[in-house]
């Protein structure tokens, strides 16, 4: 007789409310019964831990939308004639794949608060030794499996943040020449900071991956670089509008003066 | 928080878009003048416009100081001074005013497809003191006194001061300092520069945000019930006075943030640190019981939340390397 399948049924039928009972979205009714079961089922309420954890984390990355006028500025590239000469590596397309990767650490938040891990749930029981363990332990992510998850998920929005940025990044080292040279070098040393920022929250990370300040640095010095270069690529854009390139050699010129 | 911004493209687009074809321009009512001191040009313009209450004076310049003063006639009385070098450049380089009841235009242009023009427009400019004004420079200090109008003022480079501003809604640098000395806000009031440091004094607004990158920020008799200010790399200093339901959320990165604050107002306190320190003049209740080892300049824990008083300022407090201080005025 399998004493743990009542268990396991129980599981099955009450790990779909997981989700809502951690967005505090069940009435007593249906609340009433799963914190009962919660009570009594180890991995139920390891799950409901780790999504409450992968909410917290995720609230820490922003969601992020580009500006219209950088938009405006990557549909321009998109429209713009192919050039007789090679393109740049940078194509509009592949900015816009770079914004889009900016999207994803929304996406990638929006999933993680929204459906959590697909996780099955794991009754109470004893524990035991042999293949049988192995295969749950393969199809069912432990406890730190789990937190190492979020690890991932923030690694996964980190990179695409960077992504993004390496993106936006060319487009300026390509077209900042319309700058006035002051204006460019003062944004340059600007962007060091908080590459400065994001070098040593990485660290931090890496030393302490549970430290939701360094996390919270990092996003926030993340989201501040995107910012920063999307300004500059819209100062650019506007500078090119009509003759903005001579204007910014004006402003150049009364500099030195 | 929201994300910061420095620059919108719609406030570098008014300011940048002055080289486009001229408008139908008010004709001058008065002659300018031209003074040839050696090799500098200089060219006086005046003009006297009328501005209904409640009109809104907009101002683009590309290189130059400007002044505004708000007075108390109905009239917009604009003084510039051109300065440059080259002749041909010089005439070049045209001031456009245009005006409709509720409106009045500045705009300076120069000549396109042309470079390296070494031309300069100082403004002084008095306007009623309840229009609303929008100024925005490339290249030049504003200073901006007495208007209780709704106010925006971005430059790309040089310093911002305003005093004396009763509806100051953003003003904006990338390279210089911003001041603002009493001064008030009905909305959301929005201070920043990249580079430069941001001072407040006496300024009293419904929610103040606060931005810099390099810069140090510093708030002294700032009234608001919410206050966000942060930096990468400079520090923050905010002297309240906080206020009973107020929420005040202040970061850094690697600057120390600093509030200075009397026992008069209970605080509910959440600071954290990854490298620095954390020091309270006030002595804390944990919220998990007992209270926070803390005294007169006594290093606490990386992470501290709790209370002092009835907690009604909630105090967000954090620095990832510098220090976190709370000291009793």
């Amino acid at each position: 007789m399998d004493t743990r399948r009542p268990t396991a049924l129980a599981c099955e039928r009450m790990a779909p409310l997981v989700d809502d009972l951690v967005d505090d979205r069940l009435d007593q009714a249906a609340r009433e019964p799963l914190e009962s079961h919660l009570a009594g089922c180890e991995s139920c309420r390891r799950m409901a831990d780790d999504l409450r954890e992968i909410r917290r984390s995720a609230r820490t990355l922003p969601t992020h939308a580009p500006r219209p006028e950088v938009w405006a500025r990557i549909a321009h590239q998109l429209a713009a004639p192919t050039p007789a000469s090679p393109r740049t590596f940078w194509t509009g397309a592949r900015v816009a794949l770079a914004m889009a990767a900016v999207m994803v650490v929304s996406v990638v938040t929006s999933v993680v608060v929204l459906r959590g891990p697909r996780l099955s749930p794991q009754p109470t029981r004893p524990a035991q030794t042999g293949p049988a363990q192995a295969t749950a332990a393969a199809v069912h992510p432990s406890g730190s499996d789990t937190v190492k998850d979020v690890g991932e998920y923030l690694r996964i929005a980190d990179a695409n943040y960077q992504q993004a940025i390496t993106g936006l990044e060319t487009i300026v080292a390509t077209e900042q020449a319309v700058l006035d040279p002051a204006v460019a070098a003062t944004l340059q040393k600007n962007m060091g900071i908080i590459d400065q920022a994001i070098r040593e929250s990485r660290t931090a990370i890496a030393s302490q991956p549970a430290s939701q300040l360094a996390q919270t640095s990092l996003f926030d010095a993340l989201r501040q670089k995107v910012a920063l270069l999307e300004d500059t690529i819209a100062l650019i854009n506007v500078m090119r509008k009509g003759d903005q390139a001579g204007a910014a050699r004006i402003i150049g010129g009364v500099i030195k003066s | 928080m929201k994300t910061c911004r420095f620059l919108t493209a719609f406030s570098i687009a008014g300011v940048v878009l002055l080289a486009g074809p001229a408008r139908a321009a008010v004709p001058a009512s008065a002659a300018p003048s031209i003074a040839d001191q050696g090799q500098q040009q200089t060219e006086k313009f005046s003009k006297t416009v009328p501005l209904a209450k409640g009109g809104t004076f907009d101002l683009s310049n590309i290189s130059g100081n400007i002044v505004i003063t708000g007075g108390s006639g109905d009239q917009v009385v604009i003084d510039a001074v051109k300065k440059g070098k080259n002749a041909d450049e010089f005439k070049d380089v045209t001031i456009e005013v245009t005006a409709t009841a509720n409106r009045v235009d500045v705009r300076t242009r120069y000549p396109e497809g042309r470079r390296n023009i070494s031309v300069s427009v100082d403004y002084t400019v008095t306007v009623p003191r309840s229009a609303a004004v929008n100024v925005k420079s490339i290249s030049g200090d504003e200073k901006l006194t007495g208007l209780d109008g709704e106010l925006h003022a971005n430059t790309i480079s040089g310093s911002l001061s305003v005093t004396a501003a009763s509806d100051v809604r953003s003003v904006k640098s990338i390279s210089g300092d911003v001041h603002l000395t009493t001064a008030k806000s009905s909305g959301t009031l929005t201070v920043g520069s990249i580079s430069g440091g941001v001072t407040l004094k006496d300024v009293k607004a419904g929610e103040i945000q606060i931005s810099s990158i390099s810069g140090d920020v510093k708030a002294e008799e700032v009234t608001s019930n919410r206050v966000s200010a942060k930096s990468i790399s400079g520090e923050i200093a905010f002297a309240g006075p906080l206020a009973k339901g107020g929420r005040y959320e202040l970061t850094s990165h690697s600057g120390d943030v600093n509030v200075y604050t009397s026992d008069k107002v209970g605080i509910e306190v959440s600071a954290s640190t990854f490298s620095g320190d954390i020091t309270s003049d006030l002595v804390l209740t944990s919220k998990f019981g007992g209270d926070t080892p803390a005294g007169r300049g006594r290093r606490m824990r990386q992470s501290v939340q709790g209370t002092f008083g009835d907690g009604s300022a909630v105090l967000q407090l954090s620095s990832f390397s510098g220090n976190i201080r709370i000291v009793k005025r």
